[in-house]
């Protein structure tokens, strides 16, 4: 193992409570879907503990475990359209430096379903509709209706931004090409 | 020669194992010394203490059915409350006991044995072939499970390497191993399904390879469905039929059942080439008037197929699982891999091909080409040169107890891995010493549908009015898919006292004990 190389993975380790997901995987914070698991494959092909299984045992290794974890968690919150949205919002009022998807963050993410899935009925239904499909990559449906959601609700801040947040994935295929 | 020393790669099958290594960079399948590539998960303990194990043990079953233990993989890691066990006991011959903390033992000859020691005499055996064929000691394996094994079947198959005197470098899902060994070297750039239907459990999982990186996106199984349930089903119906024709039911007859249940693996057998086959089995009972009774019927493909169909329809469930969690459609997915003797059978081919519309990848032999990938990763976690690696997921949802006797989520099935989670707990008395929660496995919401991993009691933390205390407790698990949990206490820093009860694991005496039995046990040579 080059020196270089485990003195960065040193001082990796221990900044790694101080960074915030897009940073751990080195990617924007308007990455795509597909770029979100191309940084994640980079990410673990540097990072995986399975890369260094031949080298004995030591703080190298115990630091290499922990970054690659918190890959995993950054990759997994990141790659649920839901808990992004969330996390984003997490980070913009990051006065109390909350940077990971915790079990408190998981609770009010709950909360905040409750209250923000649209104030009309057809708004609720198409809100879960488009979530649906954005679920199963299907940006195109979910662009359409969350447009439709926000002629029911013009001034739901929700709604236009999953708008956005739909049209901005199409163009980028999920699938690695 | 590799830098390092050989890794074997061992597919510890339900009814057959496989071994192989690496061979000049390719994974190569080492035979027994009489030319067999698989051998058969059996071992028999004959009346002088020699132990035999394979293919000539398989054939003592009929011989000797109270002491050739076979398809053990069914019970490993499981407690004796659990329906496959209830089921084992009513169809085996062999006895099986109950443990300590309600493990499974099995007593032959006035021995008691655990299930990880049956499964270590089967990877001595592997062992011993390979170190045959390498002419060197070897100490090292990648084992591969069900990938929708639960931690304690991980455990316990651990445990199994360990008494037979294996390090376990890794344990590996099957169907993983399957598509690293198709994928190897290739620089494919697609998804794949695997589709894995062996013994006794069905697994379907999906990958996505990109050159040398194999991510696992989804995995389902079922663990109580695979290729004996196909013979059961014909037994039963040859049962049957011969209570129909002679008023005899063979179902009280062990030796009987023994002989009708070769005569439907074979007959199953037969069905991935002929459209009828002809079953025949001479003297199989002989009643208490001394009469004695043939067994002779004729069965059709289309009979087969009625008896099983929904055996199949059921591993369809399971891909349909896997590939909602995955939110993909059968469209997505660019090749499908076979894996299994039981998908040999033309009934399973078609159904396959039917059910994700184009045909399965050709040139991939389904009883070999588990172990040809253990024997990959094996390497590639010692070389240090090696670029590919695996992302895999955990199969299962680890959840803990909670009241009411229901359960909270902690690590979803289809994480990652390896990933850790944080949990806060409170104390909920004055004065409170000890915090006990209790991990599961599984769907539900309930804490008895779910696998029982163990309950773990936390202590060395301030003692303080309730609700003072907090209790920081981190659930993890690494890359062998093995659960690991601790406890902080974050004021302080301090990592609390952890034990662990109500395993259904082997204690480390136990393991020891049995690991020096084992490893001094000589298995006969032909």
């Amino acid at each position: 193992m080059e020196k270089k190389f485990s003195d960065e993975v040193a001082a990796l380790a221990g900044l790694i409570d101080e960074m915030s997901y897009y940073q751990i995987l080195c990617v924007d914070p308007r990455a795509s879907m597909g770029q979100i698991r191309e940084v994640y494959h980079a990410q673990s092909r540097l990072y995986h503990p399975d890369r260094y299984f031949w080298l004995p045992d030591g703080q190298f290794k115990q630091d290499i475990y922990k970054i690659s974890k918190r890959v995993t968690e950054a990759y997994v919150t990141l790659r649920d359209v839901q808990k992004r949205r969330f996390y984003d919002r997490q980070l913009q009022r990051s006065e109390s430096r909350q940077l990971r998807y915790t079990e408190q963050s998981e609770q009010a993410q709950k909360q905040a379903k409750v209250e923000e899935t649209g104030k009309t009925e057809k708004g609720r239904q198409l809100y879960r509709q488009g979530m649906a499909e954005m679920k199963r990559n299907d940006f195109v449906a979910a662009e359409r209706t969350f447009k439709m959601a926000m002629a029911y609700e013009p001034d739901n801040e929700l709604f236009r931004k999953l708008c956005e947040e739909a049209g901005g994935n199409i163009k980028t295929d999920y699938k690695i090409t | 020669m590799p830098a390092h020393e050989p890794v074997l790669g061992i597919d510890l099958g339900t009814s057959y194992s496989c071994v192989a290594v690496m061979e000049n960079g390719q994974p190569t399948v080492i035979p027994s010394e009489w030319g067999e590539r698989t051998q058969a998960s059996v071992v028999s303990f004959l009346d002088d203490g020699r132990i035999q194990v394979g293919n000539d043990a398989k054939r003592r079953m009929l011989t000797h059915p109270r002491q050739t233990i076979y398809s053990v993989k069914r019970l490993i890691g499981r407690f004796v409350f659990a329906p496959e066990v209830k089921k084992a006991k009513a169809v085996c011959p062999y006895e099986i006991v109950e443990g300590p903390s309600h493990g499974i033992r099995i007593k032959v000859l006035d021995e008691v044995l655990s299930v990880s020691q049956i499964s270590a005499l089967v990877l001595k055996e592997m062992k011993e072939i390979a170190e045959g064929y390498l002419g060197q000691a070897v100490t090292k394996a990648v084992v591969t499970v069900p990938a929708y094994f639960n931690d304690n079947q991980r455990q316990a198959t651990h445990d199994a390497g360990r008494i037979a005197g294996l390090e376990v470098l890794r344990i590996i899902n099957e169907p993983t191993a399957a598509a690293l060994s198709y994928g190897f070297g290739k620089e494919l750039n697609e998804r794949v399904a695997v589709y894995d239907l062996g013994g006794g459990t069905f697994d379907i999982s999906i990958l996505e390879i990109g050159s040398d990186t194999f991510e696992v996106i989804a995995t389902a199984g079922d663990t109580y469905l695979g290729g004996d349930d196909i013979d059961m089903r014909l037994m039963d119906h040859f049962a049957e039929q011969f209570m129909a024709e002679t008023g005899v039911n063979l179902r009280r007859d062990v030796n009987a059942l023994q002989r009708l249940r070769e005569v439907s693996e074979e007959t199953k057998k037969a069905f991935s080439t002929k459209k009828k086959v002809k079953v025949s089995v001479p003297e199989i009972h002989t009643d208490a008037d001394g009469n004695i009774y043939d067994f002779n019927t004729m069965i059709g493909l289309e009979t087969f197929i009625q008896l099983t169909m929904d055996l199949v329809q059921r591993s369809f469930k399971v891909c349909d699982e896997a590939l909602q969690s995955a939110n993909m459609s059968v469209h997505d997915i660019d090749g499908v891999i076979l894996v299994g003797g039981p998908t040999r059978l033309s009934l399973i081919r078609d159904s396959v091909r039917h059910y994700f519309g184009k045909e399965p990848l050709a040139g991939i032999d389904p009883d070999e080409v588990v172990a040809m990938g253990a024997a990959i990763q094996g390497d590639a976690l010692l070389d240090s040169e090696s670029t590919a690696f695996l992302l895999d997921v955990t199969p299962l949802t680890l959840r803990l107890a909670t009241v009411g006797g229901y359960t909270e989520q902690v690590i979803g099935r289809n994480t990652p891995v390896p990933i850790d989670r944080t949990r806060t707990f409170t104390t909920s008395r004055d004065n409170q010493e000890r915090v006990k929660i209790r991990i599961l496995q599984g769907e539900s919401n309930r804490v008895e549908e779910n696998e029982m991993l163990g309950e773990f009691e936390f202590a060395g933390f301030r003692i303080a009015p309730r609700g003072e205390v907090q209790i920081e407790v981190t659930f993890e698990i690494d890359s062998n898919g093995i659960v690991n949990v601790s406890a902080r206490d974050p004021e302080t820093g301090q990592s609390a006292a952890t034990t662990v009860s109500l395993s259904s694991g082997l204690g480390e005496e136990e393991i020891q004990a049995s690991a020096e039995q084992v490893q001094a046990a000589e298995l006969i040579q032909r």
